[in-house]
């Protein structure tokens, strides 16, 4: 158990990046044909909340940020549209015979955008900095697995203090030593954080923040506030991201239905997200051109094994069945979410691979009034849910969650004939801060994931892992199961894909008897372009893919 | 007069200290740990966090957090947002565009406000005083995003007249939409309020006496009738305009509008708390100044009034 | 006489007087009185009637045949045959009614809601047809009728009383009072809702009270009534009847409540039923916030803001509860106008 524990840290501080990454991929499988001078010079606008960080790639974590930061910075490796990893800066990533250590090779002639070359300590001074506790960087976690993190983040640490287990070769090749072993290392170095950095970075960290030196398809021009932040096509760029514009604003909005608006009238080119407001007709809207396609989100609610009446014993798995079979979901997506969503079959996401959408057991996600109440008749006999018991469904009100919450608690209240109703939270501090405390004791809480990585254990291990439990980790509902455990431990020393993707859905059957969490659906893709965007289409990470992009 | 203006000019010393007070404590009351959801939905780096924490000094008590505060606030350093950029440089985005909002929703709701009113009042019982009435009451009971989303739909999607949204740098025909829209809530109000002063006033003797002396109606109106019906309404108005400055949140959201509303409205859902504390002292010093002015303005349309 | 009748009832408004005495004016009247009250030419006599019909008093003096009315009386005199009044009455008591009583209007539970019907027209049974979630929106108008007027009356009421006292003190008192309380005001003008509300109404999260919402929306609502109060207390206290009132012996208190503020109601019942709209939207606001009511307590606000979304698709929806807000608000405008005219003499319609 020991051993997992800190692997497990290290995949959930990787997916701290879930909500950020996009894709780099280009045209797709076209790999290594720099064809960056192809397509229009025209310049192309983007929907994109205000960054929340600095442009420091280890210190952003949302998408406002991480949308500009991923096509500015190329990684080790980069994903295509699928979520295949491909080297980019990467030569070659050679793991050892236990995964323990990795050696990176660099591909020669890449420069920064000050002209500077790329080399071996590019990376490893970025993520010793980024390691270091005194740096504060949000994103330190994802280098947690690399030997040394242990002693960057003690307090009093030298601000020039290196991961000891980092090791320069020479200018093109470096050895990363882990604390555990790790399969998807040479997969986790295509994240944001692990982006190289020059030189310059360290004379004045704080002026890279507004005006990085970058290494990408995209280089950064201007950023004015609240306004606009400005990327152009780098010339220079040497990696396999096909670029077919100018360049990319990306514009701050706060509200995307101001964002719709302007897409309308032809004021914006490309909004990502679908408003509330318009869901229900963007799709037959002649003004724009629109996507809904799946994507790889799921959206679910956590019931936290510390709620009343819903612990780890036979009653609490009795009511989570209830109350899962009491959700018309069908009807959900139908009438609330107009189709912006797709059914619900498992823990994962239809766009991954090692989905399968009829895994025995999965039929608790189906809506049957009948044996929900059936079910929970019997856990009353255990111990009786009074008429003055409300089943709670906790959310942050500065989101759009309202509507689907409302309608769940519906299902739920005229299936089971209780009450039932969404507890809505007015900021998302306030909702986090209850999360981590683990003060929803009477309520469960809205739970959603967006993968790292197209792997089911970029989905299972962070949420329902033991060790991720109790604070290490994702698992915020504290589900502690051991059999589950030792099957995800059982998948990450497979042999294949295949074989892993088989055993991640055993433990998926084992997550429908235990239902630690009740998928509500996958969200899809969605989003608008103007009537002369051409290109416009969503990578897996549910992010326009903006180099494909062009007028 | 002098003397009494510098009193009220000092009087903002101790509004301006309780105003910090008292925003600082309510932030510091908000409920959830702003440090903590900067991680979003994943577990806290509590190393990091405890970095973070010190640096905004939010692991000081309350009082000690806002004796630095002030101290800073001194010699004019408001420190950093949390997204590292300095409180004075957002501040300073936000105010000139919000003022121009403000300005121009200020004087559409004050002059289109006086002029319905004093039509209602001059034609009370008539229809044109009803169709105000109507126009009034839709203006109350249809919300600020209804007449937002109508607007922006029709000028700016469907006829192409106005831009549907403000823009980067915004004008005045970028503004003007988000102006109306903003200025229509409390324009029910400024109507009803000169309506009222108008109907009472027209009835009393001094306007005989200025009919009788043979004034023409439009110089009765004008000169006797309306200045005596303004004090309610230029108080309604100094109050609003500070209203109008912080308060615009739905209608900056609707039309883009990077201004101190939405600024303060974010601030206040992430705990920002030398932000808010910042912009609402910069708004109540706008809400002293406007007082301020109102009440000189009382003296002028009653010299009966006097300060001393 | 006639002319001492118009300068008693005078304001300083028009300027070319500002600075008369009594007696200059006085002087001025009389010069005019004559150049316009010639002596009638022939064909302009006019009838007068015989002393005997009409049994003729002595300018102002009073008659004691009748029992002395209060200003309220008098008020009530005119109230009861002014039609608007009337009306406005009838329409809100049957708002009222609606409110205590929303079982007598509506059959169907408001709560009960089918996604099926999401969105269905209306149809027998539910002549406003359903909303997003399937629930009856007619069921809903009605039932929500009473967390809305509830806290739209108590909240009037409150911020009309916190703000009118407070306002009536500062104009009244002016000097350091004035200044403690119109800085005060001030503060309070400037502390964001939103941030006092999450504050405020944490402590009460899980309270189904309207109250927690009246008290919250009455302590960032009074200021207005303040500013408002308090002009026109500053602007009647200067008025001639106070002089004449503070000459019979009436003391300082005693013009306040007597003649003061009853002048200055008119502006106050404007804003007070031209506010109370607000705050039934505001509740709106607080609970779509995540601060006010929860979801399961109906009200027109929340179902206004809930419908916002399907404002391009479903207007309907949001349509009939915002339909009931302005009728409410109208009734309430219209009778604070019939109640404020009928307390003004001056502005009696004839």
């Amino acid at each position: 158990m020991k051993k997992q524990s800190v692997l497990t840290i290290a995949a959930a501080g990787v997916c701290s990046m879930s909500l950020l990454l996009s894709a780099c991929g280009g045209s797709g499988d076209s790999a290594g044909s720099a064809d960056a001078k192809g397509g229009s010079d025209t310049m192309v606008s983007v929907f994109n909340p205000e960054p929340a960080n600095p442009l420091i790639p280890s210190m952003t974590n949302e998408v406002g940020g991480g949308n500009p930061i991923d096509i500015l910075f190329s990684k080790l490796v980069r994903f295509d549209s699928k979520g295949k990893p491909r080297n980019e800066i990467a030569k070659e990533i050679k793991a050892n015979a236990d995964n323990t250590q990795y050696t990176v090779t660099i591909k020669d002639g890449w420069k920064f955008s000050d002209g500077t070359p790329v080399t071996s300590q590019s990376f490893t001074k970025a993520w010793s900095w980024a390691s270091n506790v005194n740096n504060k960087q949000l994103g330190s976690g994802f280098f947690s697995n690399i030997k040394g993190y242990g002693d960057l983040q003690k307090e009093g640490v030298a601000g020039d203090a290196q991961l000891a287990g980092l090791k320069v070769v020479d200018d093109k090749t470096f050895t990363v030593d882990l604390s555990e072993p790790s399969s998807t290392f040479p997969i986790q170095v295509g994240y944001t954080a692990f982006a190289p950095l020059p030189e310059s970075f360290y004379k004045d960290t704080k002026a890279f923040g507004q005006k990085p030196v970058t290494v990408g398809p995209y280089k950064f021009k201007s950023w004015e506030h609240n306004k606009a932040l400005t990327l152009v096509k780098d010339t220079n760029y040497k990696g396999g991201v096909v670029v077919k514009n100018g360049g990319v604003e990306f514009r701050a909005y706060t509200d995307p239905t101001a964002a719709y608006r302007d897409v309308q009238s032809g004021h914006l080119d490309v909004l990502d997200t679908v408003p509330t407001s318009a869901r229900k007709t963007f799709q037959s809207d002649s003004s724009v051109q629109a996507i809904n396609e799946p994507g790889s989100v799921i959206q679910m609610f956590t019931i936290p094994t510390y709620m009343k009446h819903f612990g780890e014993d036979q009653e609490g798995k009795l009511r989570r069945r209830a109350i899962s079979m009491a959700i018309d979901r069908d009807l959900i997506i139908k009438k609330v979410l107009s189709g912006t969503g797709v059914e619900v079959h498992d823990f994962t996401s239809p766009a991954i691979p090692g989905y399968a959408k009829n895994l025995p057991g999965s039929d608790v996600l189906k809506y049957n009034p009948k044996k929900a109440k059936e079910l929970w008749a019997e856990a009353d006999k255990i111990s009786p849910w009074t008429q003055a018991d409300t089943f709670k469904m906790a959310y942050n009100a500065d989101g759009s969650h309202k509507e689907t919450y409302d309608a769940v608690a519906n299902s739920i209240k005229n299936t089971l004939n209780i009450n039932a109703a969404g507890n809505p939270l007015p900021t998302f501090n306030e909702f986090r801060s209850n999360v981590q405390g683990r003060k929803f004791t009477d309520s469960a809480f809205r739970s959603g994931w967006q993968p790292d990585y197209p792997s089911p254990e970029s989905y299972l291990k962070s949420n329902f892992d033991s060790s991720a439990a109790d604070g290490n980790g994702s698992n915020d509902g504290d589900y502690k199961n051991p059999e589950f455990d030792q099957l995800m431990v059982k998948a990450a020393s497979a042999k294949s894909l295949d074989e892993a993707n088989k055993i991640y859905q055993q433990s998926e059957e084992i997550l429908f008897k235990d239902l630690p969490a009740v998928p509500l659906y996958y969200m899809n893709s969605n989003g608008v372009a103007g009537k002369d965007v051409k290109g416009f289409s969503f990578t897996w990470k549910n992010t326009p893919d903006y180099a494909s992009l062009s007028k | 007069m002098g003397k009494y203006l510098l009193r009220r000019i000092l009087q903002m010393i101790p509004v301006v200290l309780g105003t910090t007070l008292l925003i600082y404590a309510l932030v510091f009351a908000l409920p959830g740990d702003p440090v903590a959801a900067m991680f979003g939905d994943k577990p806290v780096n509590q190393a990091v966090a405890a970095q973070i924490r010190s640096e905004y000094n939010l692991d000081k008590p309350f009082i000690v957090q806002y004796v630095l505060f002030l101290k800073n606030a001194l010699t004019l350093n408001f420190g950093n947002t949390f997204a590292g950029q300095p409180v004075v440089s957002v501040i300073g985005r936000a105010f000139p565009v919000t003022v121009k909002l403000a300005l121009m929703a200020f004087v559409f709701e004050g002059v289109f406000g006086v002029i319905f009113g004093i039509i209602g009042g001059l034609t009370k019982g008539k229809w044109s005083d009803n169709v105000i009435l109507v126009l009034s009451l839709l203006l109350i009971s249809v919300p600020t995003f209804v007449t937002g989303f109508i607007l922006q739909y029709l000028f700016g999607v469907k006829w192409h007249v106005l831009p549907a949204t403000a823009g980067a740098n915004p004008g005045f025909m970028d503004l003007l939409m988000p102006a109306v829209v903003l200025g229509s809530v409390s324009m029910a109000s400024i109507i009803r309020l000169t309506r009222t002063e108008i109907t009472s006033n027209i009835s009393e003797d001094y306007v005989r006496t200025a009919r009788a002396k043979g004034m023409s109606n439009r110089q009765v109106i004008l000169r006797h009738v309306l200045r005596n019906s303004l004090i309610p309404v230029v108080t309604y108005l100094g109050a609003d305009i500070g209203g109008l400055m912080g308060g615009a949140m739905i209608t900056e959201r609707i039309f883009n509008i990077q201004g101190v509303g939405n600024t303060l409205f974010q601030a206040i859902l992430r705990g920002e708390g030398t932000l808010v504390v910042s912009i609402v002292t910069i708004l109540v010093m706008i809400f002293v100044i406007c007082s301020l002015v109102v009440d000189m303005l009382y003296a002028v349309l009653d010299p009966r009034i006097r300060y001393a | 006489m006639r002319s001492s009748i118009l300068v008693f009832g005078m304001r300083e408004g028009a300027d070319s007087m500002t600075d008369m005495t009594m007696n200059e004016s006085n002087e001025l009247n009389q010069s005019q009185a004559k150049v316009f009250f010639p002596d009638p030419l022939p064909g302009q006599e006019r009838f007068v009637a015989p002393i005997e019909e009409t049994p003729l008093r002595e300018v102002d003096s009073v008659d004691e045949d009748v029992p002395p009315t209060s200003m309220w009386a008098d008020a009530w005199m005119t109230l009861r045959h002014n039609p608007m009044f009337i009306i406005s009455t009838i329409l809100a008591i049957l708002v009222i009614l609606v409110a205590l009583f929303p079982s007598l209007f509506a059959r169907q539970d408001p709560s009960a809601c089918t996604l099926a019907n999401s969105l269905e027209p209306a149809r027998s049974g539910h002549p406003f047809g359903f909303d997003l979630q399937g629930c009856d929106v007619y069921s809903r108008v009605i039932y929500g009728a009473r967390t809305s007027v509830s806290i739209g009356i108590m909240t009037t009421i409150l911020v009309t009383i916190l703000g009118g006292v407070i306002g009536a003190v500062a104009g009244f008192f002016g000097g350091w009072i004035d200044a403690l309380l119109s800085r005060v005001t001030d503060i309070f003008f400037a502390i964001p809702m939103l941030l006092g509300a999450i504050v405020l109404l944490q402590m009460f999260r899980t309270s189904t009270s309207l109250w927690k919402i009246i008290f919250t929306l009455t302590l960032f609502g009074w200021v207005n009534m303040a500013r408002i109060t308090r002009s026109a207390v500053m602007e009647a206290k200067n008025l001639e009847f106070n002089t004449a009132s503070t000459a019979l012996g009436s003391s300082p208190i005693r013009n306040l409540f007597r003649h003061i503020i009853p002048n200055s109601l008119a502006p106050v019942i404007v804003m007070a039923t031209t506010s109370m709209g607000t705050y039934i939207v505001s509740e709106a606001t607080l609970s779509f916030l995540g601060v006010g009511l929860p979801p399961t307590v109906v009200s027109w606000g929340g179902d206004i803001s809930t419908a916002q979304n399907l404002l391009t698709t479903n207007p309907s929806v949001l349509f009939y509860p915002s339909a009931a807000l302005a009728i409410t608000v109208l009734a309430f405008i219209m009778m604070g106008d019939a109640v404020k005219d009928a307390l003004d003499p001056k502005s009696r319609t004839a």
